[in-house]
């Protein structure tokens, strides 16, 4: 299979002084292959930043090489590799008066001519742009009066209206909301598959790069990278190694996070559905050990959906009480639960 | 997928540029126009307009001292002051795109820095001493003397900026090494002012209050040259300065070699700035306020546009405030730098809170 861009034995970091050097990430190796898109992550200070600068070529590595093809990405002139490579980055460019079009004229840069005159072509380009990142109705607007998420659209556009091999983003889901996050996760892995490029994204998005990541490199807090498809590094328990840490804990059923709690109390939990389900989160929350179907329990708590209204049917061995609210159910299960352990009659 | 964009294109606006500089080009070269011929026409010695006319347009008038006055005084003094707006409003606003930054000018290199000291130390230090051997006699000399120890003081510092430019990775880093060059000569003009006779002292404020008019065609042989240079090398920068808006990181990523680019363009400000503070002394404001001004009649950041806006409208202030520093009718004139703060302030002002970007601007 062919690879757009691929590393040999890099070591990553910075140079302190001519003697000291800061390494981030040794032996390095990893490849991009066509219309795919990956998703890097890692916890934060893991130097998902250093790695992505070193293969945008901004950054030179300590030592081994990034190509481009055949070519050495830090030996190539800035001109030829910004035709094959371009980058969203975290800086916050706010460029006053300048409007959506001229922005994303921009990245026509490395192909126009010294006065920067725009052709047909590069007009086209620009227009494509534009429209596959649906930041056509945008065009006419000052980017300073731009929300977020489509500043961060117009910064794909701009990246795409250079028309590379690859794409680098660094973290170009942070500051939007969640519809926001999704939406361009999505546009890339579009981007991907209906085109030859390739997109890299570094991103904390860890719910969203599970379900849309063609393949993810998971960068530990030592710089070693762990790659395969996002499936085959929950299993694995890839997951759990880079992002277990106090109180934290990667929970590979659900792909999510959990706080670790220490429970002071048990409820068993019957029912089922989504009513259920955050019956349960809420009362995790409240610290208590949710036991689904826990017979035995002193303390139960039926979820019943019934006719379109939910009640709350919290039972001990001598009473059952229905309630229509959640938050009450929780407050009488902790009321109970005081009770039973002596703490509310003293 | 490129080809599936062309059906749907027609129904986006396009934005040429070369109409957008058509609509707005026009009317300011007339107002630089209109404001040359007045710049021209008015003076402490009243010229009837028809014999202005007449003799710019190359007619004979009888009235020789009017002919010497017209030619001799008021064109030079006119295209200098077209040369000076033009030259800091383009360094001015290479300095703001290049730094990110809408307070920079052209000054923020340290360049009048080191022409005041050059100015300072020709006309200040040698005072006590009687007769200095810089300014050998009083009179003409003496404002060649003035221009001299400006250039000498403006070259050192451009050949430590253009130096300085190629060694330092921050931007950042340029910025405090120029103040701290401006803080370090204001130190050493103050002791040297201190220390001097009065005479002296006076002679030296005259230069800094600024003026556009003691260039002669002579001196307007080396002036114009290097104006003009500087100016051709700025509008060569205009598609660099535009990759620069989004930064260094970015412009890097988009192909410019922004080492290279840094060179030129503080290569071509040092030059601007530095040829109009040796000929004019250090004119403050037109090259902080003239950018601001082009961008928002404009409304654009692209330096295609901005680069000749600002030239023409940099043109037009400076003579338009010179006339209005030579209080037609009144005998005396204000010093010029007094009149660009205290006319161009409000007008900044009221261009900056007007629009509903400034904030956007000012932002960095």
């Amino acid at each position: 299979m062919t690879t757009v861009l691929s590393t040999i034995d890099l070591t990553i970091g910075y140079r302190l002084s001519h003697r000291v050097n800061k390494t981030i990430g040794e032996s390095i190796t990893v490849e991009l292959r066509p219309g795919e898109l990956v998703c890097l992550l890692g916890p934060n200070g893991a130097g998902k930043s250093t790695l992505i600068r070193t293969l945008a070529g901004m950054q030179v590595p300590l030592s081994g090489s990034v190509w481009l093809g055949d070519d050495d990405v830090h030996r190539l002139p800035v001109r030829e590799l910004a035709r094959r490579l371009s980058v969203v980055l975290t800086d916050r460019v706010d460029a006053g008066r300048l409007s959506v079009y001229d922005l994303v004229a921009l990245g026509r840069y490395p192909h126009t001519n010294w006065r920067g005159h725009l052709s047909r072509n590069d007009d086209e380009a620009i227009r494509w742009a534009l429209q596959v990142t649906r930041a056509d109705p945008l065009a006419s607007r000052a980017v300073s009066e731009l929300s977020d998420g489509e500043r961060q659209r117009v910064m794909i556009a701009r990246a795409l209206a250079q028309e590379p091999d690859i794409m680098i983003l660094d973290e170009p889901t942070a500051f939007l909301d969640l519809p926001r996050r999704v939406e361009i996760i999505g546009l890339l892995r579009k981007l991907a598959h209906e085109s030859e490029r390739v997109f890299l994204a570094a991103t904390h998005d860890l719910d969203i790069a599970l379900r849309v990541a063609d393949r993810m490199w998971l960068m530990a807090p030592n710089g070693r990278l762990r790659i395969g498809i996002p499936e085959e590094l929950v299993l694995d328990g890839s997951f759990q190694a880079v992002f277990d840490s106090d109180g934290i804990e990667f929970d590979n059923t659900t792909g999510s996070f959990t706080m670790t709690t220490h429970f002071s109390h048990r409820v068993g939990l019957f029912g089922s559905g989504l009513a259920a389900f955050w019956t349960a989160r809420a009362f995790e929350r409240e610290g208590f050990e949710v036991i689904e179907g826990g017979v035995h329990i002193p303390l139960r708590v039926e979820v019943r959906p019934e006719g379109g209204i939910t009640t709350w049917h919290v039972k001990t061995d001598r009473v059952t009480t229905i309630l229509s609210r959640l938050p009450e159910a929780i407050e009488l299960s902790r009321h109970i639960v005081n009770e039973q352990t002596g703490i509310g009659a003293a | 997928m490129r080809e599936s964009a062309q059906d749907r294109s027609a129904t986006l606006t396009n934005f040429p540029r070369e109409r957008r500089l058509g609509i707005m080009f026009l009317p300011l070269s007339l107002v630089l126009i209109l404001a040359f011929i007045g710049s021209i026409a008015f003076g402490s010695v009243s010229i009837p307009l028809a014999s202005v006319l007449r003799v710019l347009s190359g007619f004979h008038i009888d009235t020789e001292s009017w002919r010497v006055i017209l030619l001799d005084f008021r064109v030079p003094k006119a295209l200098t002051a077209v040369m000076a707006g033009a030259a800091l409003g383009v360094g001015g606003l290479q300095m703001q795109t290049l730094f990110r930054n809408p307070l920079a000018d052209p000054f923020i290199l340290g360049i009048s820095s080191g022409a005041s000291l050059g100015v300072a130390i020709a006309v200040l230090a040698v005072g006590s001493v009687g007769t200095s051997l810089l300014l050998p006699n009083m009179g003409f000399l003496q404002g060649l003397g003035v221009t001299l120890a400006a250039s000498v003081g403006a070259s050192v510092a451009f050949a430590f900026v253009v130096l300085v430019s190629q060694k330092v990775r921050h931007l950042v880093t340029l910025l405090v090494l120029g103040l701290m060059l401006g803080y370090t000569t204001g130190a050493i003009v103050s002791i040297l002012v201190y220390f001097s006779i009065p005479e002296r002292v006076q002679t030296f404020l005259n230069w800094t209050f600024g003026s556009f008019g003691g260039v002669t065609w002579n001196q307007m042989r080396i002036l114009a040259p290097v104006v003009i240079l500087g100016l051709m090398i700025s509008q060569a920068c205009a598609k660099p300065l535009n990759g620069l808006l989004l930064g260094e990181d970015y412009a890097r990523s988009m192909g410019l070699d922004v080492r290279h680019a840094r060179m030129w363009v503080m290569g071509s400000t040092s030059l601007l700035a530095g040829a109009i503070t040796a000929f004019c002394g250090p004119i403050v404001f037109l090259g902080v306020a003239v950018p601001h001004l082009a961008r928002s009649l404009f409304n654009t950041a692209d330096h295609i546009v901005l680069l000749p806006a600002v030239m023409m409208l940099g043109g037009s202030m400076a003579l338009i405030l010179d006339l209005v520093a030579q209080m037609p009718g009144g005998s005396f004139t204000l010093p010029l730098n007094a009149v660009t703060s205290l006319v161009g302030a409000p007008i900044v002002i009221w261009v900056v809170l007007r629009n509903r970007n400034f904030r956007s601007d000012l932002a960095t």
